[in-house]
């Protein structure tokens, strides 16, 4: 009998093997259908649950059979249909660059992961984990759905916060300040963000990192990757929370060593004001960061405004009036704007106030906040994406499920492995 | 009446019809039920002849078991080695193996018989029973070079040998969840989930004991329901895909075949739609003893597997359970199913499972009304249900199939390992079920636990553990509850009591002869009752 060491010894280095996990509804299938669709993707078999969910232009489709796609840009999506070992054996077969597989649902994708750390025919990939931003927090509060929607969140290395843009901004502060206390040790980033090129390129630093002998201890998925000392309820003034950057366990070489590896994500916080002339300023002279996205109150007037940046250029946009920060506490108790948990049965229309009808406009890295009414508060006018009223909003209640931006700054950054630690920005920015 | 019909006397029928509940004659013609009733039959029908065949036998109806697996019948291609003595289809028991010594013995016999290249695989392992657990280095024992490779009884975990660790590359520096480790932090051998047994398999060769297209598979699990005394059983989850349904239908149709088959199909990986669709295309195919049509749908784990999805904690403080699809979905293919009209089997063992399909199907039943022609849908294992939850389910007209084996099985593991002294005792309702109105079945999910309806009364009626524990002794009920409970209470699950389930004029001629009388022996000998045979549309069998 040949084992199993011997026939890897003959094949070349094993495929890194990543995990995309997330709850229903979370946004899964977008995001493998924009792999398959992503020209500069490499040879990754795509393992997915229902091919019926598969839609990429008939374009980019090479040959279609029975269990598998093969798109043009090298992709073979493969459908587990029940049996994931029997896919994984059958992607194996086809000596793939990467294996990324879609966990249900439901699944724990950090078990199905774990397969990486054992088989000596795969390398540990990364583990994603959707959360839709729309969802999540009524998700979180779901005697259902709650323990498995975070146990998903805790198996991941990276987070990708989908339909953020869609949520109204105080929303999306919250969803996003609420993901970087939960889960430090992961990387944290938009799924609009990011590219597929920059997600494989995090695999194979990863993958490489994880094969170097003396990275194996730093790869205990319990450790953060950094010593933030991030004790989720603490606001001290100073603290900044850096978000597992991928790059973390990686070496510069390891890094240089492939082509789209120049990606981190990381998570800036802090309770102290800070002068957003100076971000602006900052970000013009660090091309490190390629793209920002935050939440801050202006020292200058007290506002909160919403920050955008795509490149050099930071857009700060102010919320329309009585939307501060200052009504968001009386506003937000009890009004339940709250999302519906996997778009069923979403017929309440008790409670909603409004607060996620204004939500059009968001977003496009331009700047343009297209903020409706959100004023109603009281009018019970519709309003809520459903759920209503069901506790599913912050019920100003104090506990912290909604960490409103009372001060200080909540940023997301996308840049290159030479984006300066989140402290060391923080300190730039702060006023002496 | 034609001379093709006979009457039969016996020494006594337990009829579980109410008009005319114990007997001692039947008259049988073209293959159905023509009376049941005293000696008078032999004059009205049998010309004054009567077969004595069952005349020192207690007849009842036979016996349907309302939740097992074809699978029973397929894992036979591996040899068994679990620790309690199983019978083999062909009606030889296997002894168990109740030591390791035993255990290491009876592998070694296994491996010598093997050829050179060979991986040594047997099933029927479990644990639980061994204060010892046999591991690696028991297994080393068996075999240094060649790998051994055994399936606990409930099909999810392996253990296994140095050799087959060493092939997968498991080993102390790469442990994962789902690697056990021994006090020095090496792997013992028991693994547990995907990541842990797939570079196993991968590297070993994966039986495939349990696919479901096995012709002789299927005719392994007829013979074991015929030597159970069972005439009717449940499939209860097949994918039932073309080449299968055709071999369904053609070795249930083989006279020989001494069972009656009500396959569910499989929810998994399909639409409503598309379920809705197969459901109303399958009867196409049935017969007198293929009985398709009906829709299974898991909704979470196994009890005794922390997968359950439970309302309140597991007592080792972990975890709810796991769905085994997001609970929207659940509920959407519930509603959209019951919608048009297809009936359903709903596993459901934590009682968070329950609560979803409760709220589900009252929902689909408000809007819909309830299914044609008296069907109704029937919750599987129901483990946890609580008196609450039986009385909405009584009041939906559903049913309940409660796997009363479990109380034997793995009750003192529930009181003890998984839901705690506060819930385990009050596992496998039945007692409430009834008072709650609730027409119940009991069952044994085969090959989760040996095929026996005998044993499964047993265990409803006396609740004992393995351990010799009472276990809820006010959720007991009686053997006359318990006999209905695997006979007419099944049949009404299966939506075939109009045909089965009870000795009445027009029904099929389906008996089961015993030895004795389970109405009549003392409650905890109702397990030592022997089999003679079963009746399956007038044709009888020798067990």
């Amino acid at each position: 009998m040949k084992t199993m060491a011997q026939a890897v010894q003959a094949a070349a280095a094993p495929p890194p093997f990543s995990v995309i996990g997330g709850f229903l509804g979370a946004g899964k299938t977008t995001l493998l259908n924009r792999l398959l669709a992503e020209p500069r993707a490499p040879r990754c078999a795509v393992l997915v649950n229902d091919f019926g969910d598969i839609a990429v232009d008939a374009a980019l489709i090479d040959a279609r059979g029975g269990e598998t796609i093969a798109m043009q840009n090298g992709c073979i999506c493969c459908s587990i249909g029940g049996d994931l070992a029997r896919a994984i054996a059958a992607a194996l077969d086809l000596a793939p660059a990467h294996i990324v597989v879609e966990a249900s649902g439901v699944a724990h994708p950090g078990r199905i992961a774990a397969v990486a750390r054992v088989s000596p025919e795969l390398r540990p990939g990364r583990v994603f984990v959707l959360a839709d931003a729309g969802a999540l927090r009524a998700q979180l509060q779901d005697a259902w759905i709650a323990d498995t929607v975070a146990a998903q969140l805790r198996a991941a290395d990276h987070i990708l916060v989908s339909k953020l843009d869609a949520q109204p901004p105080r929303e999306q502060a919250a969803v996003i300040d609420q993901l970087a206390r939960e889960h430090p040790a992961a990387a944290l980033s938009t799924t609009d963000e990011v590219q597929w090129a920059d997600l494989l390129a995090a695999v194979d630093a990863r993958a490489d990192a994880d094969t170097a002998p003396a990275d194996v201890d730093s790869d205990s998925p319990d450790a953060p990757a950094t010593a933030t000392a991030a004790a989720p309820d603490s606001h001290s003034p100073d603290m900044a929370t850096d978000a597992a950057a991928p790059d973390s366990h990686t070496t510069a070489a390891n890094i240089d060593a492939v082509p789209h590896a120049r990606f981190v994500a990381r998570t800036l916080r802090a309770d102290a004001p800070i002068d957003l002339r100076r971000l602006a300023a900052y970000l013009k002279s660090h091309p490190d960061i390629y793209r920002l996205k935050g939440w801050a109150i202006d020292p200058a007037d007290g506002k909160l405004k919403l920050l955008q940046a795509a490149g050099p250029r930071l857009a700060i946009t102010p919320y329309p009036a009585g939307n501060t920060v200052a009504d968001a506490d009386t506003t937000d108790a009890g009004d339940g704007d709250g999302v519906g948990c996997d778009g069923g049965d979403s017929d309440s229309d008790g409670g909603g106030d409004g607060g996620v009808g204004d939500s059009n406009g968001i977003g496009d890295g331009d700047g343009g906040v297209g903020v409706g009414d959100s004023s109603g508060d009281g009018g019970g006018d519709s309003g809520g994406v459903g759920g209503g009223g069901d506790g599913v909003g912050d019920d100003g209640d104090g506990d912290g499920d909604h960490p409103a931006i009372t001060t200080g700054i909540l940023a997301i950054l996308i840049g290159n492995q030479n984006l300066p630690p989140p402290a060391q920005i923080l300190r730039a920015l702060t006023p002496d | 009446m034609n001379d093709s019909t006979t009457v039969y006397q016996a020494r006594r029928i337990l009829t579980m019809d109410a008009a005319t509940p114990e007997a001692t004659h039947v008259a049988v013609g073209g293959g159905r039920i023509v009376a049941v009733g005293g000696a008078e039959l032999a004059q009205r029908y049998g010309g004054d002849n009567v077969d004595p065949l069952f005349a020192d036998m207690v007849l009842t109806p036979g016996f349907v078991e309302g939740h097992a697996h074809s699978m029973e019948g397929m894992i036979w291609k591996l040899p068994y080695i679990g620790f309690h003595a199983r019978i083999h289809p062909d009606g030889h028991q296997v002894d168990g193996c109740a030591t390791v010594a035993a255990l290491v013995q009876r592998l070694r016999e296994l491996e010598a018989a093997l050829p050179a290249d060979a991986t040594l695989f047997a099933w029927g392992y479990d644990p639980i029973y061994f204060p010892d657990k046999p591991m690696r280095g028991d297994l080393d024992a068996v075999s240094a070079a060649r790998p051994v490779v055994l399936f606990h009884s409930n099909l999810h975990l392996i253990t296994v040998n140095s050799a087959a660790l060493n092939a997968a590359g498991i080993h102390r520096g790469n442990v994962i969840d789902g690697v056990y480790v021994d006090a020095d932090g090496e792997p013992n051998g028991e693994l547990a989930e995907f990541a842990a047994v797939f570079p196993v398999l991968r590297a070993v060769g994966d039986p495939v004991f349990h696919g479901q297209d096995d012709p002789e598979g299927l005719r392994r699990f007829g013979r074991s329901c015929q030597r159970a005394g069972i005439t009717t059983t449940s499939d209860l989850y097949n994918a039932l895909e073309q080449p299968v349904v055709d071999m369904f239908a053609a070795v249930t149709a083989e006279a020989d075949f001494p069972a009656r088959i009500v396959p569910a199909l499989s929810t998994l990986n399909l639409s409503p739609a598309e379920v809705i669709a197969r459901s109303e295309a399958l009867p196409a195919r049935n017969h007198d003893k293929l009985h398709l049509g009906a829709v299974k749908i898991i909704t979470d784990g196994s009890i005794q597997g922390y997968s359950a999805r439970v309302r309140r904690p597991y007592i080792n403080g972990v975890e709810n359970g796991v769905w085994c699809d997001a609970p929207a979905k659940l509920q959407a293919m519930m509603r959209e199913t019951h919608a048009a009209g297809v009936k359903l089997h709903i596993h459901v063992n934590g009682d968070q499972a329950s609560e979803l399909t409760l709220d589900a199907l009252e929902d689909a039943i408000a809007k819909h009304g309830a299914l044609a022609r008296g069907r109704r849908h029937v919750l599987q294992h129901a483990q946890m249900m609580d008196a609450a939850q039986l009385q909405r389910a009584a009041g939906l007209g559903l049913l309940v199939n409660l796997f009363a084996n479990h109380t034997y099985y793995w009750g003192d593991q529930h009181r003890d390992a998984t839901v705690g002294p506060d819930l385990a005792p009050r596992m496998n309702a039945a007692r409430t079920a009834l008072d709650a109105g609730l027409d119940i079945a009991i069952h044994c999910d085969a090959p989760v636990t040996p095929m026996g309806p005998l044993f499964t009364a047993w265990c409803a009626v006396n609740r004992r553990t393995a351990s010799g524990r009472e276990h809820g002794r006010d959720e007991c009920i009686t053997a006359a509850e318990a006999l209905r409970a695997i006979t007419l209470g099944p049949a009404n699950t299966l939506d075939l009591d109009d045909r089965i389930g009870s000795i009445a004029p027009g029904k099929f001629a389906d008996f089961t002869a015993l030895d004795d009388d389970p109405l009549r022996v003392p409650p905890m000998r109702i397990r030592d009752i022997k089999v003679r045979g079963t009746m399956l549309g007038g044709r009888w069998q020798g067990a």
